[in-house]
């Protein structure tokens, strides 16, 4: 090779071709690959197939994150910034509690919306895995994903009852631990929530696979793990 | 450095430091301008849906909790993308113990015009070494110059414009191979 075009074969190189495509071969070496070009049609298809092939390879960037991503994200931000903090003895039982609500409200997020994925592999959410799917495998998943999605959903209601159990039993034994204002944001608190909860489950009655009612219902959960998190705080 | 460059870049610091401060808003503000460029890179990078919400989860979180690295002579996307990368190759060390298939690919995830030649694309860049894929999708996926290619890629730029014709050829050959 004496000029980088590596005219030492009959053809030039792909990795030279793709230089020359982006212009980035010195002058003597692009003035002489193009002589190759003018005389030999395997090269000039090469030419032309490495730059359909970079054409091609830009549409793959035409890709939409799934809409319950930015949930995952918030979650995931709200649990590594999660402070913490001594806890109690009297609420160190109520802890399992609330972390039961938010682990549930987590699943919910969380819950595959694939296949089930590959063993060993990162990150809090474990939502599918790779595959090249079929119309019909690709229905036959939906319909899993929503399935899955509706238990996770029923998971999380239990979850959720047996925390409200367990405050309320806290609350009524031991309230002289718990501030009268704490008590009134329990009150206020729950009521909200629970409306809100019952809001989402009567759209979930009627469209049990409405990711919006499923995602709203999960937000209220959330929304009471907070409550929680706050009422503990600020009893402490 | 222009000055409309230095306004963008002090904006994009104004706004991670205020996501980083817990601001919802500017939080997801981030995510609309940036998530979709990195969750593209991210798919295109490890394979498959799964593991690329994954590395754009941990992508924003890292990047909200260790945000202070940033200081604005970067585009914030190019730092989010480096970020992203680096989660990415994590992604990669972690699952090649467990033997689990890197070149597995979501044509389902692309709107293409030409379902076929997707696949066949999507298959080619999960067989190409690391280097090679990261150095491709950079540039011709993302559509990056080399400069910015090279910084996420933290390499001179002519090592990156090497990679990248040498991944050229070997996704031509592999391609071929396919037919």
């Amino acid at each position: 090779m004496n000029d980088g075009t590596k005219l030492d074969s009959a053809h030039l190189e792909a990795e030279t071709l793709s230089a020359l495509i982006e212009g980035e071969l010195p002058d003597a070496a692009a003035r002489s690959a193009q002589d190759h070009l003018d005389d030999c049609a395997a090269c000039r298809a090469e030419v032309d197939g490495l730059r359909a092939m970079k054409s091609q390879l830009a549409r793959l960037a035409d890709v939409t994150p799934p809409r319950a991503l930015w949930t995952r994200i918030e979650a995931a931000h709200a649990a590594s910034a999660a402070p913490v903090r001594p806890t109690p003895v009297w609420l160190r039982w109520l802890w399992p509690a609330t972390a039961l609500v938010a682990a549930a409200a987590l699943a919910l997020v969380l819950w595959p919306r694939g296949e089930e994925r590959a063993p060993g592999t990162p990150g809090l959410a474990r939502s599918g895995t790779p595959g090249a799917l079929s119309p019909l495998a690709a229905s036959g998943q939906r319909a899993a994903h929503a399935a899955r999605a509706r238990d996770a959903v029923s998971r999380a209601e239990s979850a959720y009852r047996s925390a409200i159990e367990g405050l309320r039993a806290a609350v009524e034994q031991d309230t002289r631990t718990l501030a009268p204002k704490a008590k009134a944001a329990i009150a206020r608190g729950l009521s909200e929530i629970d409306a809100a909860i019952e809001r989402c489950r009567g759209a979930l009655r009627t469209a049990p696979d409405d990711a919006r009612a499923q995602e709203a219902l999960l937000a209220a959960y959330q929304q009471k793990a907070d409550l929680l998190n706050e009422l503990l705080q600020e009893a402490m | 450095m222009t000055l409309q460059a230095l306004s963008h870049g002090a904006d994009e610091l104004a706004l991670l430091s205020q996501a980083r401060s817990g601001d919802r808003a500017a939080m997801q503000r981030l995510y609309a301008l940036h998530g979709g460029r990195l969750y593209g890179l991210a798919l295109r990078l490890v394979g498959n849906t799964a593991e690329a919400e994954d590395v754009v989860q941990e992508t924003f979180v890292n990047a909200w909790r260790f945000g202070g690295s940033f200081r604005g002579d970067a585009r914030l996307g190019s730092w989010l993308c480096r970020i992203a990368l680096n989660e990415s190759r994590a992604v990669l060390r972690k699952r090649r113990p467990t033997g689990a298939d890197a070149t597995e690919a979501e044509a389902g995830a692309v709107l293409p015009r030409d379902v076929n030649m997707m696949r066949r694309l999507e298959a080619a860049l999960g067989k190409l070494p690391d280097g090679y894929r990261e150095a491709i999708v950079l540039h011709d996926v993302m559509g990056m110059d080399h400069a910015e290619a090279a910084d996420v890629l933290g390499v001179e730029v002519g090592t990156s414009k090497s990679q990248l014709h040498k991944a050229r050829a070997r996704m031509r050959q592999l391609l071929g191979d396919q037919k």
